[in-house]
């Protein structure tokens, strides 16, 4: 029986000096021996470098979408848009585990929805682990509250979970009627203004006359800013 | 006689025992602007402030009079930072009749004792280069005042290099005449021990400076300063005309800062400064990818026979499950080495080649089997092991639990208040199955090589780069089998001319000669087994090339049961010197080597590592190892040794210490990996208190297999 389970990629053999090439094979490839952790290093800081070593970003989405492109889709889809960044990604439901529903990317971005109000991200860097949100809710659902409770939680750089408390005022602030390639929605905008431990921010949400959430600008961490969602179908 | 090897250790565990009590400081975020010497300070002048908590800061400082200055600092708690100097001086060392470049190492320690409030100051008592040569020690004692947001004042005390402008005689006298005279500096002296003797006596002087800052990338420094540069002015390398200093900085981006000073009305310096904090990483936490949901199962009201427990047994059932697992746990990159199915309960144990956090693996572990394990199990058994096939800690798991807090907004306490932590010494065997490529294993890598030494005289910073080849074959469980072999391209490191003038064995010494080879060198070549004799106890035996210099055999023992911070070990080494050429040869030099070790986890992210025991060169004694680690890999420690060999016969340095600095390859990328790349700086490399350099001793291995280190990162779990 063999014990090499991989052929060498011809390539490396090629490359066996490059500078910064390194090769590894064997039953499972995916180890790499702690043969240089700084030829490690230095391939992926090129890597990230602008312009170095970079895959070809992928489009925005709000270039590619169109009213023909969300009719055909069999699934739900969200727009997403960084807006403290510009870019925008488009979302498909994974799992909808316990009211939970997770969102996933082309990518490997997730975020978590619960009730419509955004109560985690993945992937993003600098995520928002996970959200209470059952008084916003709550709030949305009687049209506004005062002293709603919700708390944030984090990573910090330590890997601690880190609970940030809020208290939010829901109020109603005005009505919209929100079009999405073609599809029209009448929503009353709601504001979710929250001071507490942490720094001040203000939410708001667009719901429409069944309780969906067809719209939202929520503030995940300060470093990524607010994400711009929308429900652009069903 | 004089006592530094009693001060040393006695400062050693005050140190010990003053990290442990300091109280939580509040955030202080930014970095503080440096003087030349790599403190916080103004020009050549410190000042009370600190760096934020765990700042690594390094500099290079270069004066238009050709000396320059190179410092690492850390700041090891809010109130005590630690710095290491490498300094070069032109024209200074006296060899016969000619005055030469001198290269200085140096230590300093600084403690803040107040910190500044509305209305005080903040105050700090540092000792400057209080270990080394002498050439730059100093002590003071320093406050600090900020008058809003742009204005900052200072004033202090120095004694030392800081008490020769204008000095006058020692306010400490009144204590005891002792304090009025200070112990002469021999700048041929070999340095090393702790020159206690001198802190605080002789002349003091007053400094004072002031630090302006007009907006957010600017600022300006201007400074009294009390050091009058006398040893640099009698060899003409240094005039003052004036004790004013001036300067300017600017902020280039966050930790990095570029100043331009204009010293003693004469001379011209430039500083650069880079500062980073590992708690502070660039992708905060990562961009792993999202993690595939729990597989929830169907109702059993609804779908009862989803639920049946038919399957166990059947062979067919089993490995599909098994492979379809090996599969998805691939997919997230744990590599699946057995599992162990049964009507109600399911272990897996799998290696963790990429998460940092064992923690995340685990979760992802977990998340991985609900999408495959058959609804009637209930309970997840889940075992991460080291590349050696050691197994730590189990975690045990209930489904229906993991199943209901995938998303809770606490889920990660929630998940570790349900979950049961035991030693997987104890997880019965029976029913194991292995998957088809977990034994024998084989990998090899191929890449470059890069190696370097560090202040030699001659040439401060010598590298070599070559190619290496090398493999890991793991016949069966527990035995592996590794060696490597490197050829230099290019590099300078042969070309050390040293001779060792060491009076004791040259166990160390001798490096530069394994240096020398132009031909292909064996780097390590071994046969290691590691098993677990039984629950708390983890054990290694190794034989073969142990290391660059070494080969014989060598056994460990370890005790570490889970759940506790201490960790007792046994090591045992019976070693000869290899031959000069790197290859399969032996020089005349036998070794015998034992040690007994205790590991305390402190619980704050201290770790402390005490072993007593013979060093190479047949000294005995204990060395005392300190590491402050950050959750995202980073570690900054210290060590140093003292052993019965006289700093007479140790020679220059006196004894042996040693700092290191080691980040994560995730901590640049954001992408979770295990690889690290380090640094030791060892000031100087002497036959005292020498011991191997082994690859796969065991403490570092399964530290973070079990609690305390399993649980600290729970929050990733679920992330």
């Amino acid at each position: 029986m063999s014990i090499f389970k991989r052929r060498i990629p011809p390539l490396c053999l090629a490359a066996a000096f490059a500078l910064l090439a390194a090769c590894s094979g064997g039953t499972n490839a995916e180890q790499q021996m702690s043969g240089g952790a700084a030829k490690v290093a230095a391939t992926r800081i090129l890597g990230s470098l602008p312009g170095l070593g970079a895959a070809s970003p992928t489009p925005d989405a709000r270039q590619v979408l169109t009213p023909a492109l969300l009719n055909g889709s069999s699934t739900p889809v969200l727009l997403i848009v960084l807006m403290q960044v510009d870019t925008g990604l488009t979302m498909i439901p994974s799992a909808a585990n316990l009211g939970a529903e997770q969102w996933r990317d082309r990518g490997s971005g997730a975020i978590l929805r619960r009730d419509g109000i955004l109560v985690g991200t993945r992937g993003l860097g600098h995520d928002l682990l996970s959200a209470d949100v059952s008084a916003l809710a709550r709030a949305l659902r009687n049209g506004g509250g005062e002293d709603v409770l919700r708390i944030n939680r984090v990573l910090n750089g330590e890997n601690q979970v880190v609970a940030t408390q809020y208290l939010c005022r829901v109020a109603a602030t005005g009505r919209e009627t929100l079009e999405f390639y073609g599809v029209r929605h009448a929503t009353t905008i709601y504001a979710e203004e929250c001071t507490g431990d942490g720094p001040a921010f203000a939410n708001r949400y667009w719901v429409d006359s069944s309780g969906i959430v067809r719209r939202s600008q929520e503030r995940i961490s300060e470093e990524l800013g607010v994400l711009d969602i929308q429900l652009l179908r069903p | 006689m004089r006592a530094p090897r009693k001060f040393a250790l006695l400062g050693a565990l005050t140190l010990a025992g003053g990290i442990l009590a300091v109280a939580p400081a509040a955030a202080q975020e930014r970095t503080r602007s440096i003087n030349s010497y790599g403190v916080p300070g103004l020009i050549d002048m410190p000042t009370a402030e600190m760096q934020p908590d765990g700042e690594l800061v390094t500099s290079i400082y270069v004066m238009s009079n050709g000396i320059a200055r190179t410092q690492l600092s850390f700041q090891l708690t809010p109130r005590i930072q630690g710095l290491f100097r490498y300094a070069t001086l032109p024209d200074f060392q006296q060899v016969g009749s000619t005055f030469i470049r001198t290269y200085d190492r140096s230590f300093d320690i600084r403690f803040q004792m107040f910190r500044e409030g509305r209305l005080t100051p903040a105050v700090t008592v540092g000792l400057q280069d209080f270990g080394g040569t002498s050439l730059y020690s100093g002590e003071y004692l320093v406050a600090t005042k900020s008058f809003g947001d742009k204005l900052t004042v200072t004033g202090g005390l120095g004694w030392g290099r800081l008490g020769t402008n204008n000095s006058f005689s020692n306010p400490l006298g009144v204590f005891s005449d002792r304090f009025n005279t200070r112990p002469g500096f021999n700048v041929n002296s070999t340095g090393g021990a702790f020159s206690t003797g001198q802190w605080f006596r002789g002349d003091a002087a007053l400094f004072a400076g002031a630090e302006y800052r007009p907006n957010d990338r600017w600022t300006l420094k201007a400074e009294y300063s009390s050091d009058a540069y006398l040893r640099e002015d009698t060899r003409g390398i240094f005039t003052r005309k004036t004790p004013l200093n001036f300067g300017v900085e600017y902020r280039l981006n966050e930790g990095t800062n570029l100043g331009a000073y204009v010293l003693g009305g004469s001379e011209l310096g430039v500083n650069l400064q880079f500062g980073v904090n590992p708690r502070r990483p660039s992708q905060g936490s990562g961009k792993d990818p999202a993690p595939r949901p729990v597989t929830l199962r169907p109702s059993q009201a609804e779908v009862p026979e989803a639920w049946t427990t038919n399957w166990a047994g059947n062979e067919a059932v089993e490995t599909a499950v098994g492979t379809t697992l090996d599969t998805l746990m691939s997919q997230v990159g744990l590599d699946l080495v057995s599992y162990n199915l049964n009507v109600d309960r399911a272990e897996v144990r799998f290696r963790n080649p990429i998460y940092l956090s064992q923690s995340q693996a685990i979760g992802r572990a977990a998340r991985a089997m609900t999408a495959i394990v058959p609804s009637s199990v209930e309970t997840f058994v889940l075992i991460s092991e080291t590349a050696t096939s050691l197994a730590g800690g189990a975690v045990v798991l209930r489904r229906s639990d993991i199943e209901a807090l995938e998303n809770s907004p606490n889920g990660a306490a929630e998940i570790l208040a349900v979950a049961g932590l035991v030693d997987a010494a104890t997880v019965p065997d029976a029913g194991r199955t292995y998957v088809e490529d977990a034994y024998p294993r084989f990998n090899w890598f191929l890449g470059p090589y890069f190696g370097y030494s560090l202040f030699d005289p001659d040439a401060p910073l010598r590298v070599d780069i070559g190619a290496e080849i090398g493999a890991v074959w793991e016949p069966v469980r527990g035995m592996v089998v590794s060696g490597a072999l490197r050829q230099r391209i290019v590099g300078n490191r042969g070309e050390s001319a040293r001779a060792s003038n060491s009076v004791l064995p040259r166990v160390r010494t001798n490096t530069h000669e394994y240096l020398r080879t132009d031909n292909p060198f064996i780097p390590y070549l071994t046969g290691e087994y590691f098993f677990r004799p039984g629950k708390n106890l983890y054990a290694r035996a190794s034989a073969g090339l142990l290391e660059q210099e070494y080969g014989g055999a060598s056994a460990e023992l370890l005790w570490k049961p889970v759940g506790s911070s201490l960790a007792l070990g046994l090591e045992v080494n019976a070693v000869r010197q290899r031959a000069f050429d790197g290859l399969l040869g032996f020089r005349d030099l036998d070794a015998k080597t034992a040690f007994a070790s205790a590991y305390l986890d402190h619980g704050n992210r201290f770790f402390s590592q005490l072993d007593v025991g013979q060093y190479l060169a047949g000294d005995r004694g204990a060395t005392y190892r300190l590491t402050r680690e950050f959750s995202n890999g980073w570690q900054v420690g210290a060590w140093a040794t003292m052993t019965n060999v006289s700093a007479a016969d140790f020679g220059e340095g006196s004894f042996d210490k040693g700092l290191f600095v080691s980040l994560p390859v995730s901590w640049l990328t954001g992408r979770s990996s295990r690889e690290k790349a380090g640094i030791a700086l060892q000031p100087i490399q002497r036959d005292g208190g020498a011991r191997l350099n082994l690859r796969n001793r065991l403490y570092p291995q399964i530290r973070d297999l079990s609690d305390p280190q399993l649980t600290e990162e729970w929050g990733r779990f679920w992330r």
